[in-house]
């Protein structure tokens, strides 16, 4: 009698255990699908709103914040260092194929 | 000789046991797979060294480790055990996240829901192996690959195996480029891998802007559980966007996330002592991760696959793979599985909308886990 009851009381929560799973996927699901309409509806939303306050009216949003203006020394120095390694290279490349011919 | 033979007594080579010296070992591969193999170095040497601080046996008394009321590293294991450190680390993502791509091709958020499949489906796996309907919840959340979220989850639901939960976690996410790639590969023909797909579409300011509060409210009104952890996400985001709190986001992203990520690592790495740590549920941790992480990387591509059949521009089903969200490695996994195919084509942009959807998806996964469970 008490193997049938642990057995019964084992199916439901087998099936509480599948509900709750299928119910959490769902949810998950509902939740980034209101996401994504929304995200798919925002830029008519915003088209329509962009006719009552263009977006040229908030200057720190079109030109950025001060401080994020300011230049980033370390990223122009890695350009100009990557361009001048690329020349370098490519000089290099054509140097050799001159050394080989003669 | 009395006092020398005392002292003695109360190193660690007297206390030393079979577990600590494993333990100890297991803390030197995970500092060397950080060093040498380049895995999750952030991650994987705080928690190393943190794993072989905690497995130094002290003597009676002396009440060191994490779980010694009063001690210093019982302070700082308390982010951890409250769930404190989680939703700073959120805040730091959210404030180097760039939802952009997310917001110019929004089908691909629901990638990020399809691979959350892995955290439900280990749940009725972890119940069937004799787990308990809390202690389940938090492993399956290990298929979310989001750390933090793993420990939130675990330090609400089963703080016991909050250790185990967390290593098996950040391991799995460090193992992302061995896990994925051969699954990702056997669900997809090599037709689909070589798919192509349309730029991304530039995304306005606004748009940027809105969004954060947008999803927050959305997202949190389905699922409440899930507040602390988006609410977190969402705010470092705005911080970001909004383009007037530059400062704040900048902290948010660069020291105070470092600060957080290293008390967190290291913290979580000492709670591991061998006789908390090496159990048999701890094993049954790491396979139900591991499969956990397998299904989410199949329910990722497999339904890539299925939105194909409605779709006239196609996905490319490797996209999938990044709706497990351990940002950024699975985004880079599918460029690098999509490149091995077709060396001009770029996936990772692509990748990255489902794989910070991924990151949403799993915080509200583990909000439902934690609204349902902590009721029973």
């Amino acid at each position: 009698m008490n193997s049938l009851i642990l057995a019964q009381q084992s199916d439901v929560d087998r099936w509480w255990a599948l509900g709750l799973a299928l119910t959490g996927l769902l949810i998950v699901f509902t939740a980034l699908i209101l996401i994504t309409l929304f995200i798919a509806w925002m830029p008519r939303i915003l088209d329509v709103l962009g006719r009552i306050w263009p977006e040229t009216d908030e200057p720190q949003t079109t030109a950025g914040h001060p401080e994020s203006q300011v230049p980033d020394n370390a990223a122009v120095l890695a350009a100009i260092g990557f361009v001048l390694h690329t020349e370098m290279q490519k000089q290099l490349a054509a140097d050799q194929q001159t050394t080989r011919r003669n | 000789m009395d006092t020398f033979l005392q002292f003695f007594g109360t190193t660690g080579f007297t206390s030393m046991t079979w577990g600590n010296a494993i333990m100890i070992v297991i803390g030197i591969v995970f500092i060397m797979l950080a060093i040498m193999k380049d895995y999750e170095p952030l991650l994987l040497v705080p928690i190393g060294m943190g794993a072989i601080v905690g497995n130094i046996p002290t003597g009676p008394g002396m009440g060191l480790s994490v779980y010694d009321s009063g001690s210093v590293l019982y302070y700082l294991y308390f982010g951890v055990s409250q769930g404190v450190y989680p939703p700073l680390i959120f805040l730091g993502i959210g404030a180097m996240t760039d939802f952009s791509t997310m917001l110019s091709n929004p089908k691909l958020v629901l990638l990020g829901a399809a691979a959350q499949v892995g955290v439900f489906l280990t749940f009725i796996g972890a119940l069937e192996l004799g787990f308990s309907s809390d202690q389940a919840g938090a492993i399956g959340i290990i298929g979310g690959a989001d750390g933090p979220t793993a420990i939130f989850l675990a330090a609400k639901l089963a703080p016991e195996l909050l250790g185990a939960i967390a290593i098996a976690a950040y391991s799995y996410m460090a193992l992302v480029p061995v896990i994925q790639p051969p699954i990702m590969r056997l669900l997809t023909t090599r037709e689909e891998r070589l798919i192509r797909m349309a730029p991304p579409r530039k995304v306005s300011k606004r748009e940027k802007m809105i969004f954060p509060v947008a999803a927050f409210l959305i997202s949190t009104l389905i699922a409440p559980g899930a507040v602390v952890l988006l609410g977190m996400l969402f705010f470092g985001n705005l911080l970001k966007e909004s383009l007037v709190t530059e400062r704040l986001a900048r902290t948010a992203r660069t020291a105070m996330i470092d600060v957080v990520t290293i008390l967190l690592g290291f913290s979580v790495g000492a709670s591991t002592q061998a006789e908390a740590f090496l159990t048999s549920q701890s094993l049954q941790i790491f396979g139900l991760g591991a499969l956990s992480f397998a299904i989410a990387t199949a329910g990722g591509v497999l339904f890539a696959k299925f939105m194909n059949l409605f779709l006239k521009e196609k996905i490319n089903p490797l996209v999938g793979a990044a709706g497990v969200s351990a940002v950024p490695d699975s985004a880079r996994v599918v460029q690098m599985v999509g490149q091995q195919e077709d060396p001009h084509n770029f996936l990772l942009m692509h990748a990255m909308a489902p794989n910070v959807a991924g990151v949403v998806g799993s915080a509200i996964a583990a909000g439902v886990l934690w609204s349902v469970l902590s009721l029973n």
